[in-house]
């Protein structure tokens, strides 16, 4: 006798609807309204606002100034600026041009300039860019040896001249990720696919003029430039720019600033939305306008969800705003939202709890796949993404691009499960952990902390294991019995110099007591299943 | 000088962030090497001074602050004379 075949783990997405402008610089010269005010800025106490019409101008005179240093149709052009009105018209001025924008990760404190051009140069290596745009404050010297490019900190004094009209195959961003061995990589995602996504995600969320958006996500990052800026300019609302450090320093703003403008859409990572429960104290006004929140680019937990929706619902905050979404830069952003309207249990895997994703959004299809194929529904797999949004590849670099595009699916690395017509985002099979919405490389914490210990080949395991407030970030290393000092503190502090990253546990073991594959390499799922009574205990 | 218990009370700030017992942290460690504070978390500090004693603080002066000494010196600066 046999069983029916399971019902194979395969989500379509709705079709995509046409309507809409065309591309998005079509959209910032949409002459209906250009004048208005679409684009606010600045910090609480010195706010700047911007109309479409001000900002093609300014685009019109960054592009003049490319081309005069050289840049063609076809180049890439770095941005390295704050999170205002100068990376969005720089980022259309390059457009303009007929290039695609490279935006380089601005950091939220200026202390130690020379430092932060220095951690740039690996990307600048890969990514051959032809100009440099940025803000005064650093050594453009400096900057330009480590880019090998001229440094631009001013626009033209004006916009004359033809602007080129990009084609839809033309490379309109790289967006840089953390590669293996925590390389640099950048995917490289053309004028169609860039196009395609946000009509998705405006699709997919019913985004229109009616809306306001209120974003302190970076520039720089998929998540706050395709959702949070490039949504609401194609949809036609108003959006309310902050900087990342105005949010980390004052969360409150950002949810008061939702109260004052009627703010009805926003995206944040997990820990984003968990600090803002913890640290606001008054609203100073009504959440009821807010239709929508993000929570993604971090492993979502139910507690968060939760956790706001309760400290806000006394201030209006409607039911069901905050919501689980996945996406990456390989396929621009967006690959599934959760709807409320569709409700869904959670899945309850053998680490965690995990919220729904959703279904996948507008043109978009989802699979899993195990070593057979497409696994059944309910059988956990790898997440693989088709859509008119898929990165062209990732530049300059055949081998990652063959790897992560097979057949015309994108191979995310992620984990995942199909049930009930619902993705859930299990766990990530490239091991990338991520702090504070930062993705980063087992690998690379891994060398620090062996550095630290003075013992380069020492064996060290870097994992992350859930915690009550979020994911944990564990370091096991191999203490050589030479080494003199106290381990952890200097492991921490040296993972802290390096990369940035703060490890929750750092647990030194004995050297050889980490578990290794016959040839050596450290294991490090072995590792965290062994050491996961340490890290709770 | 700012008064012995404003300065528990930073200390007790310091220490539910960095998870050092209170008495284990001394005015001349550094919040990033010593205490283990990423920059997220150094901004998070600041931040809950500022609510704490309900000064305001901008961004510039926040990212200055490294060590435990810079902390003590603002908060003196701010709350000791308001």
């Amino acid at each position: 006798m046999h069983l029916p075949p399971p019902e194979p783990a395969e989500l379509q997405g709705l079709p995509l609807d046409p309507r809409g402008p065309s591309t998005l610089l079509a959209a910032l010269c949409t002459p209906a309204g250009e004048a208005e005010p679409w684009l606010t800025t600045g910090p609480a106490t010195a706010l700047r606002i911007w109309s479409r019409a001000e900002l093609h101008a300014q685009a019109r005179r960054w592009r003049r100034a490319l081309v005069g240093v050289g840049v063609r149709p076809g180049d890439r052009v770095a941005l390295w600026l704050p999170n205002d009105e100068r990376f969005v018209a720089a980022f259309f001025g390059a457009h303009l041009a007929g290039a695609a924008a490279v935006p380089l990760s601005w950091p939220v404190s200026l202390v130690d300039g020379a430092r932060k051009v220095d951690a740039l140069r690996p990307l600048f290596d890969v990514a051959a860019v032809s100009a440099v745009v940025t803000d005064a404050m650093f050594d453009t010297a400096a900057l330009g040896a480590a880019a090998g490019a001229p440094v631009l900190t001013e626009p033209a004094a004006s916009g004359a001249g033809g602007d080129v009209d990009p084609a839809a195959e033309a490379v309109a961003l790289v967006q840089f990720t953390s590669g293996s061995l925590g390389r640099p990589r950048g995917a490289e995602i053309t004028q169609r696919a860039l196009t395609t996504c946000v009509r998705s995600m405006v699709q997919a969320m019913s985004l229109g003029p009616a809306d306001r958006g209120v974003s302190w996500l970076p520039l720089f990052h998929d998540m706050g430039l395709v959702g949070g800026l490039l949504c609401p300019l194609w949809a036609g609302f108003p959006l309310h720019l902050m900087t990342p450090g105005e949010f980390l320093l004052h969360p409150e703003r950002w949810v008061r600033r939702f109260a004052e403008v009627g703010g009805t859409v926003a995206a944040a990572p997990d820990f984003a939305w968990r600090l803002a429960s913890r640290r606001v104290r008054s609203v100073g006004g009504s959440l009821s306008a807010w239709r929508i929140g993000l929570d993604g680019a971090e492993p979502v937990h139910r507690g968060t969800l939760d956790g706001f929706q309760a400290r806000f619902a006394p201030d209006g905050l409607p039911a069901g705003v905050v919501r689980p979404a996945y996406g990456l830069a390989e396929n621009t952003l967006a690959v599934a939202i959760y709807d409320p309207a569709r409700p869904a249990e959670d899945h309850v895997g053998h680490l965690r709890r995990v919220p729904s994703c959703g279904a996948p959004v507008p043109g978009v299809e989802v699979r899993v796949t195990g070593e057979g194929g497409v696994v059944g529904v309910g059988e956990e797999g790898a997440i693989e993404v088709r859509s008119g949004s898929l990165m062209r590849g990732y530049f300059r670099d055949e081998a990652e691009t063959a790897a992560a595009l097979v057949g015309g699916w994108l191979r995310t690395g992620d984990l995942g499960v199909v049930s009930g017509g619902q993705l859930y985002v299990t766990g990530r099979a490239k091991e990338l952990l991520i702090q504070n919405g930062s993705k980063f490389h087992p690998y690379d914490l891994e060398r620090a902390a062996a550095d630290a210990v003075d013992a380069a080949m020492a064996g060290a395991a870097a994992f992350s294991v859930p915690g009550e407030e979020g994911e944990r970030l564990v370091l096991a290393v191999e203490v050589p019995p030479a080494f003199d000092g106290d381990p952890v503190r200097r492991v921490r502090a040296a993972v802290l110099d390096a990369l940035g990253v703060r490890l929750d546990v750092v647990l030194p073991v004995a050297p050889g007591s980490l578990p290794r594959t016959t040839s050596g390499k450290v294991r490090r799922r072995d590792a965290a299943v062994a050491l996961a009574e340490h890290v709770h205990g | 000088m700012i008064d012995a218990a404003s300065h528990d009370r930073i200390f007790r700030i310091l220490s539910d962030l960095s998870a050092v017992p209170p008495q284990e942290i001394k005015v001349d460690d550094r919040l990033r090497e010593d205490l283990g504070l990423d920059s997220v978390s150094s901004m998070e500090l600041v931040s809950m001074l500022s609510e704490e004693f309900g000064i305001d603080i901008e961004l510039e002066e926040a990212v200055q602050i490294t060590t435990v000494s810079a902390l003590l010196a603002l908060a003196d600066r701010r709350i000791a004379h308001a």
